[in-house]
């Protein structure tokens, strides 16, 4: 616990001096509260509008979440089929990059006209950000086993099955985790970038994303930037929490997981 | 050699050659009958295709020409009562200790989880690792790891083991103890070996008959008998007849190095 504070100490010292010149330049410089609001007036919009904050929250971090879970459960399936046959990964894989190259902003307009506004059109855009990330880092953990353990798997008469579900997945897990790790924040982006095209509009049903056209729309920079905040601390929650899975599923057996705090 | 001209010994290798895609012959009409129980070092310079006569013998690469037959059967078909050890330990990192040993059994899917369980916390008990069972090997000494991948190795009561070279990479009194378990496991089981080694020393303790291989191409050289009566102790490896025949071998070793 003393190491854990002794390691938050810094980086809340940097946030302590980024207030102190944010603050300091407000005042200063006689910035007015529609282009930078000073921090108190964020917090007092944080304060004051904390329903709506947390109603917001909810929305988006279901979205997030519901793309999220999506990709990794459809990724993984499609990395145990690239991990079938070179010729399948030469065949499928440039196809998948077009995942990460093509720009969500450009995609996302289509699947509005598609589907629809709504919270399953907001999932389908979190879910298209994420996918490659998963895809990408678990067939590389499925094609990198060692070629020693793959002849033990031989002697042994292994099924196919066998082979990938008691060496190759259980190898491939932490690459799977380092994908988590990435997709977990760019879900929330995904959600957020969803919202601003294809959210739904009624009363209480739109999310951070929907919330930030609609306070920016009215000048209303404070309330913009507690939504940011609020955005930003989801991205942070769900990283934690893959994290804690890491270090849940890894640190018995993994070099590289993380070590626990005694170290 | 000393079965009966009746019965068909029980590992034989005929005439069994070995090309790679690129020309170059690894092993060159290889003749070979070994009785059951025989435990036969391979030795000779790199490239004599050492290891690949093991993969040849397991199944795990193809012959070019030639025949070998297991107790009866074709390689791939033999695997049933084969077992390999690899140079390192091969150890599934996300498996304990126990995980490990059990792989085998649970791959042939013939026994029940809580009769593995209970067949290896046995075998764990034998090769005295009861007490790391619940341990992951990143926890363990390189020793202890390949102490493991024997046990892993004799969990299916194999007829035929076959090791490349598992104790090259630790230091000699570890390599001593692990060459003295392994005589210790031979009493009880009385598998049929084949062992890929560098040291001679190693071979002469362990074996029934050394085969000495020349390079380029792969072929046997000399067959050296082993004398010493079984069970052997460590008391051996200060013995005058031992040290010589560790000369003799030695001698035989330089001889087909000076042919490459």
């Amino acid at each position: 616990m003393k190491k854990l504070l002794r390691s938050a100490g810094w980086p809340l010292g940097v946030l302590l001096a980024v207030l102190a010149l944010w603050q300091g330049a407000c005042v200063a410089f006689k910035i007015p509260g529609y282009i930078l609001p000073a921090p108190p007036a964020v917090w007092a919009a944080v304060i004051e509008r904390h329903e709506s904050l947390i109603n917001a929250f909810r929305i988006t971090a279901l979205e997030a979440a519901g793309g999220y879970a999506m990709s990794i459960m459809v990724g993984v399936i499609i990395a145990f089929f690239f991990a079938q046959s070179p010729v399948i990964r030469r065949s499928f894989f440039p196809y998948t990059i077009l995942l990460q190259t093509v720009p969500i902003v450009a995609v996302a307009p289509l699947i509005l006209m598609w589907f629809g506004s709504g919270l399953r059109s907001v999932m389908l855009v979190a879910f298209i950000i994420c996918l490659f990330p998963i895809i990408a880092n678990t067939t590389q953990g499925l094609i990198t086993v060692p070629k020693n353990l793959v002849d033990l798997f031989t002697m042994s008469n292994a099924s196919r099955a066998q082979v990938l579900l008691k060496l190759r997945f259980p190898h491939a897990v932490p690459n799977l985790f380092v994908g988590l790790r990435i997709s977990a924040g760019i879900s929330v982006i995904g959600a957020i970038t969803g919202e601003f095209f294809a959210s739904s509009n009624a009363v209480g049903q739109g999310g951070l994303g929907y919330s930030i056209t609609y306070a920016n729309s009215q000048l209303q920079t404070d309330y913009l930037f507690a939504l940011v905040l609020t955005a930003s601390a989801l991205g942070f929650l769900f990283f934690f929490i893959v994290i804690f899975f890491e270090w849940l599923f890894l640190h018995q057996w993994h070099e590289a997981a993380m070590k626990p705090e005694a170290e | 050699m000393s079965d009966s001209p009746s019965t068909p010994p029980f590992i034989s290798l005929t005439d069994v050659t070995k090309t790679w895609a690129s020309g170059s012959t690894v092993l060159d009409r290889v003749l070979l009958t070994v009785a059951k129980g025989d435990f036969i070092s391979l030795i000779g310079p790199s490239g004599c295709g050492k290891s690949t006569l093991l993969k040849l013998l397991s199944g795990l690469s193809p012959l070019t020409s030639g025949r070998i037959t297991l107790d009866g059967m074709a390689p791939d078909a033999a695997r049933e009562i084969m077992s390999f050890i690899f140079q390192d330990a091969t150890l599934l990192p996300w498996r304990t200790v126990l995980g490990n040993v059990e792989l085998g059994l649970e791959l042939e899917r013939k026994t029940t989880r809580e009769q593995r369980r209970a067949k290896c916390a046995d075998l764990l008990k034998l090769v005295g690792l009861a007490d790391v069972a619940s341990h992951y090997p990143r926890q363990l000494s390189g020793g202890m790891k390949m102490r493991v991948s024997i046990a892993r190795a004799l969990a299916t009561r194999p007829k035929i083991l076959l090791m490349d070279e598992p104790f090259g990479a630790l230091d000699e009194m570890t390599r001593d103890f692990l060459n003295e378990e392994v005589l210790r496991l031979r009493e009880n089981d009385r598998f049929t070996t084949f062992f890929v080694t560098h040291s001679v020393a190693e071979a002469v303790f362990l074996s029934t008959r050394i085969i000495v291989l020349r390079a380029k191409p792969g072929r046997i050289e000399r067959e050296i008998p082993v004398p010493f009566p079984f069970p052997r102790t460590a008391s051996l490896r200060s013995a005058p007849e031992y040290l010589a025949l560790v000369g003799e071998v030695s001698a035989a070793l330089r001889a087909v190095k000076a042919l490459a």
